[in-house]
Order: structure tokens, then sequence, then C-alpha cells
């Protein structure tokens, strides 16, 4: 809370406005990075979207009420942008021609920025079959342990949708792994 | 180690120094002027997707105009003579049968005379323009002289 208060106040002052912000990347982008990446897997896609966030954040941030903590803000731009992005992604998906299931599965293995094993190229490639929701979803509880309170504030929905989607999620990931097996 | 801890640990990479070069990259597109064709864009997009949304319905409506009478032509404007005939009223209907079956010409002959074909109307009228007056004199000579024979 001192650190947000820092580069709000420093925000705040004429002329200051550059190095307020540069605090403010400096400080969380690394979060937001992997937080973004989970969700998409693809580096260039989670610095698009990144990028994407912090450019909303520069022009909203004069905006900001204090009413949560700078980071929780910053999380929900990310994640409503990286929400966006897989729609759009899955709209393209579906008029697109070259797509296939193998495809999925295989660009983990292909991926130069990715180092898992096997067992966590399988997991990751049945979260990539989830629809966005879902995978939103999905990797907020399964990863960052998130209560359902906190996802659906963050996804402005309500707490029995987010419940819904992390259920059909799950039960979708433990029928793409039994199959795997 | 457990399983779900190998799990959720993270498996990806970035290139080098990438979180170094982000500050820079993200400033310089926060700082970078909007050029007048991007401004105008921005501007115009609203105006240029009502456009094409009103050129896409007018031009469903042309494709339209132009489908709908292909769908519900006139069997009376058609090329096909006996047809245009039977749809005037100068052939009998049940005719189509014959005239498009395969029957031979005794029958054909025979159907033609127990069905009675009417000529009148727009034929009779069409008929009386052809003739001259000198083929109505002969022909009412000829009559004339039909009924004059022993």
């Amino acid at each position: 809370m001192t650190e947000d208060k820092e580069i709000l106040d420093a925000f705040r002052q004429e002329g200051k406005e550059d190095y307020a912000f540069n605090l403010l990347v400096r400080r969380y982008s690394r979060d937001l990075y992997w937080q973004i990446r989970r969700m998409v897997f693809d580096h260039d896609d989670a610095d698009d979207i990144l990028q994407n966030t912090l450019v909303k954040a520069w022009k909203y941030l004069p905006g900001f009420r204090e009413d949560c903590r700078l980071y929780t803000w910053l999380y929900r731009i990310a994640v409503n942008e990286t929400l966006n992005f897989l729609k759009s992604k899955r709209l393209r998906a579906m008029f697109s021609l070259s797509g296939n299931e193998r495809a999925v599965e295989d660009r983990f293995t292909a991926d130069p920025y990715f180092s898992g094993d096997e067992i966590t190229r399988r997991l990751y490639a049945g979260i990539a079959k989830l629809p966005p929701k879902q995978k939103v979803v999905f990797s907020m509880r399964y990863f960052d342990q998130m209560k359902f309170d906190d996802i659906a504030a963050a996804l402005k929905g309500t707490t029995g949708s987010i419940k819904a989607s992390y259920h059909h999620a799950y039960m979708k990931m433990k029928r793409y792994l039994k199959e795997e097996d | 180690m457990s399983e779900k801890n190998n799990m959720t640990k993270n498996p990806f990479t970035v290139p080098d120094g990438y979180f170094e070069s982000l500050e820079d990259r993200v400033r310089e597109r926060i700082h970078k002027p909007a050029g007048p064709f991007s401004t105008f864009v921005v501007k115009a997009k609203p105006a240029f997707m009502l456009a094409l949304m009103f050129g896409a319905i007018a031009g469903f409506g042309w494709i339209a105009s132009k489908v709908t009478p292909l769908l519900y032509e006139d069997p009376a404007e058609t090329d096909d003579p006996i047809m245009a005939m039977i749809e005037r009223g100068y052939l009998e209907s049940s005719f189509i049968y014959a005239y498009y079956d395969e029957i031979d010409v005794e029958k054909a002959f025979t159907y033609s005379l127990e069905n009675t074909v009417t000529i009148e109307g727009d034929i009779e009228e069409e008929l009386e323009a052809t003739l001259t007056e000198e083929d109505l004199l002969r022909y009412l000579e000829e009559e004339d002289n039909t009924d004059l024979k022993p």
C-alpha cells in the first residue's frame, strides 16, 4: 500500500507522471505478465496484452478511485484484456481453415519459451482447449488459488456463475487428462 | 516434490532482457503521437461502418431485386409456346401430359380428338387481323358455294 501511495502521489504531481508510471511498470509488470502468460501461453500474445493493459492504465489512472489496491485494479484490466483477446482469437479460429486439434497440443513442444515436462505440457494443452472464460477462471483458481469471490469481482460476474465455470472447466480437464492416459 | 507442485510451477520463460526493455517500449507507445491518418481512421471509423452497413443493405436489396423475378417468373412469358398457351387458357391444361410424355403419334391424335382445343379471345382476333379482306371474301364465297352445292 505504501508503494501504491508513492506511485499515486508522484503521478498527481505535475511533471512527475512519467517517473510514477515507470515505478508502476517496474513494480507490477512482471506479476501481470505471468498472470497473462498462463492464460494465453504465447509470449508475443502476452506481451501485446501486457502493453495494452499498461497503456490503458496510463490513460485511466487519473480516474482511479483507490477503492482497492493498485495491483487489483491493474489485474482487472489485464484479465479483461486477456478475455477479450481470447474471445477474438477463438472467433478468428472458427473462420480459420488451418486450425486443427493437433496444433494445440504441439504448440508447447514447438514453443522455445516453454520448458515444462510431459505432464505439464498435457496440463497446458488441456487448458488451451477450454473456452475463454473457463480458461481464465480455471487459471485464476488453479494456479493462483484465488477465492471465487475475488475471481467474481475481477471478472465482474457473480460467484455462482464463476463456480459453475470452474466446475465445467474442471470436469473437462479431468476428462481430457483421462483420455490422454 | 508432489505432482501438483510440479504442474503449478511456471514452465514458461521470456526472451533475454524482455522485462528490462518493457518500460521503454511502453513509454514509447504512450508518448507516440497519433499520426494524422490514424486520427482520421479513429474519427471516421463509426461513419465508415455506418456507410458500409447501408451499402450492404443496398447490395442485398439489389441482389434480391435480381433474384426474385427469376424465382417467380411468369410461365406465360417463357419461350415454350405450349406452356404459354396452356397458361393463357387456349389449351386444356391436361394436354401438358401428352405434350411432355413420349407417346406415339396415334395416341396423340386420339387424345387431340377426344380433348377439345378451344380457340377464342386473342387468337380469334389475331386470325382476323392477319386475314386480308380478300381472303375473307374468298372464304365467304367458298362457304356460299358449299351451301349451294347439292
